[in-house]
């Protein structure tokens, strides 16, 4: 059973207390070594886990993901809890009110312990870009844990929380989850309204929950998912039963293989290949797909994704949240303020999404880059017409090492060749681990048609059962 | 696209930020770079799919904030404070 379920199976029944389990989590988190928590929560954890005992004693229903410990990425707003996208521009900002998303889990039972680091703002694919330092990859504390969402991934993957927040606007939820080892899942946009969470790229930033299974991150969709008030873009459909999906049998579905992912070269597609073979054996079919709008892929998303930023991040002016440079003249003080809050990469995003919108040039980038969306989206939906998933790596390499790249930005954002498709055309993506290469972990990408998470769950859990633990005696993290 | 200083010292102003003189043309190295990457998506091909038609996005002009002409100015200060109505009922 997944560990999340056996959690909060073993609370619901009272094998367990809540204010047990939860301590222990605080314990682990109190001792990580690997920067992935920026924030512990231990009074307001302690407090809620008193509350579900309280509650089971009293014979209450306390939810279904009751007692679970999750961590929740610094970008994700939880009343009283600060906020601070690991960004200088939003030290000693506190949150006045919670996401939709974090006030669902915690509807469901489930505890945040504490806020994860990640790359400033979401900008970033390796955990460096954080005004707290770097998260190092629980395998290899050398390496980088991935990102945006680093700090997430590495507390799953270490065991110190058995699920966790994070959220994805390029590949920010399966990319780590990819390096790390673990499951990571992006859903259609708007599936998980996106109110609370702290805007990069609006029309493709999207909650997703990451878990050491594939059945914890369902059961966390499963609390997560429906409509709400707050979020005009959030999906009418509700909740489905996502755990269920994750019995389905693959017999008789077919499996597009992007030939444009698949180039024959390289051990991590060959590392993929043979969980993409394991589907084949267990009765899928497989069958190649062209996409050609899929190279195009990074300089689309970095030019989409940074014009919004540069119109999203307007806001953090010195006047509304957070930090403030004194200066004479508010011109000043508001360029004072944003040149030393931000960090280099979010300055740089900044600049390039504000050129792609500048007079001259929007019509060649901005809007080219926004046609090209409209043809990869129309290629992906015409390609899961005839095939119920498409597959692929996850990332196109195992963690790298820290320090490696952050000298050049466009190395880095290769990074993400993989995970930008579905961001862009709002598909739903999972990236399950498909094995180890050289001790570090490699993740396999499913993506699905719209709204079809159920499918890609039972894929990812076929691939899962195939693959068996993950680590030398099963528990993932033993790499420590 | 090679960019050059003064185009980054421009887009600097657009985006409210502080750019040093001696790191404009260091920035500008940099964008060019990236953007050198970005030109892929103007030789790519577009089908039909691609929008294409429809009416044009309508643009402000590109003017960098003129604080000086902003409404602050107009606010009742004292000393090199903003004026503020009380919240009602606040103590």
């Amino acid at each position: 059973m997944s560990p999340v379920l056996q959690i909060a199976e073993d609370v619901r029944t009272g094998r367990e207390r809540a204010v047990s389990v939860v301590e222990a989590a605080l314990q682990e988190a109190r001792t990580d070594r690997l920067g992935a928590f920026v924030h512990l929560q231990t009074e307001d954890a302690l407090d809620r886990a008193l509350a579900i005992d309280t509650a089971i004693d009293r014979g209450d229903d306390p939810g279904p993901l009751a007692g679970v410990p999750v961590a929740i990425k610094d970008n994700i707003a939880q009343a009283g809890q600060p906020l601070g996208c690991a960004s200088k521009m939003l030290q000693g900002y506190t949150a006045p009110r919670s996401a939709t998303a974090v006030q669902r889990l915690v509807a469901a039972g489930a505890v945040p312990i504490g806020r994860t680091n990640m790359d400033e703002f979401g900008m970033g694919s390796s955990g460096e870009n954080s005004s707290h330092g770097p998260t190092c990859n629980p395998w290899d504390p050398t390496r980088v844990p991935g990102g945006s969402s680093s700090g997430s991934a590495a507390a799953v993957a270490a065991g110190i929380v058995p699920a966790a927040l994070g959220s994805d606007t390029g590949g920010s939820v399966r990319q780590p989850a990819s390096l790390c080892g673990v499951v990571g899942l992006k859903p259609t946009y708007g599936r998980i309204s996106r109110s609370g969470l702290v805007g990069f790229g609006s029309s493709v930033d999207q909650v997703g929950p990451m878990a050491a299974s594939v059945r914890g991150v369902a059961a966390l969709l499963a609390v997560m998912a429906g409509p709400d008030p707050l979020d005009s873009t959030s999906l009418g459909s509700g909740p489905e039963d996502w755990v269920g999906a994750c019995d389905r049998d693959p017999k008789g579905l077919r499996i597009g293989l992007p030939r444009q992912c698949w180039t024959g070269a390289g051990e991590v597609e060959d590392a993929v290949r043979r969980a993409v073979l394991a589907l084949e054996d267990a009765g899928a079919e497989l069958v190649d797909v062209d996409l050609p709008s899929l190279a195009m892929a990074i300089p689309t998303y970095y030019l989409l994704t940074s014009a919004e930023a540069s119109s999203n991040l307007s806001r953090f002016d010195g006047v509304r949240y957070g930090a403030r440079v004194a200066a004479k003249e508010i011109g000043q003080m508001v360029a004072q303020t944003r040149s030393e809050g931000f960090g280099p990469e979010v300055q740089r995003r900044i600049l390039l999404g504000t050129f792609a919108l500048s007079a001259g040039y929007a019509e060649d980038y901005y809007e080219r880059a926004d046609a090209v969306r409209d043809q990869m989206r129309a290629e992906l939906c015409s390609a899961l017409q005839g095939v119920s998933a498409l597959a692929m790596p996850t990332s196109p390499t195992t963690a790298f090492r820290l320090g490696e790249r952050v000298d050049d930005p466009v190395s880095m954002y290769l990074s993400d060749v993989f995970t930008t498709p579905p961001s862009l055309t709002g598909l739903p993506a999972i990236s399950v681990p498909a094995g180890l290469l050289q001790g570090l972990p490699v993740g396999l990408q499913l993506v699905g048609r719209m709204e079809d998470e159920a499918t890609i769950l039972g894929l990812a859990a076929a691939v899962e059962s195939w693959r068996g633990p993950l680590g030398a005696d099963g528990r993932l993290g033993d790499a420590l | 696209m090679a960019v050059g200083p003064e185009t980054v010292r421009h887009i600097a102003q657009l985006a409210r930020l502080e750019l040093p003189e001696d790191r404009l043309a260091e920035v500008a190295v940099e964008l060019s770079a990236i953007l050198a990457h970005m030109d892929a998506i103007a030789s790519f091909q577009l089908g039909a799919a691609a929008r294409d038609d429809g009416p044009r996005p309508q643009r402000r002009p590109d003017t960098p904030v003129d604080f000086s002409d902003s409404s602050l100015v107009q606010a009742p200060t004292e000393g090199t404070e903003v004026l503020v109505p009380q919240v009602k009922d606040a103590s």
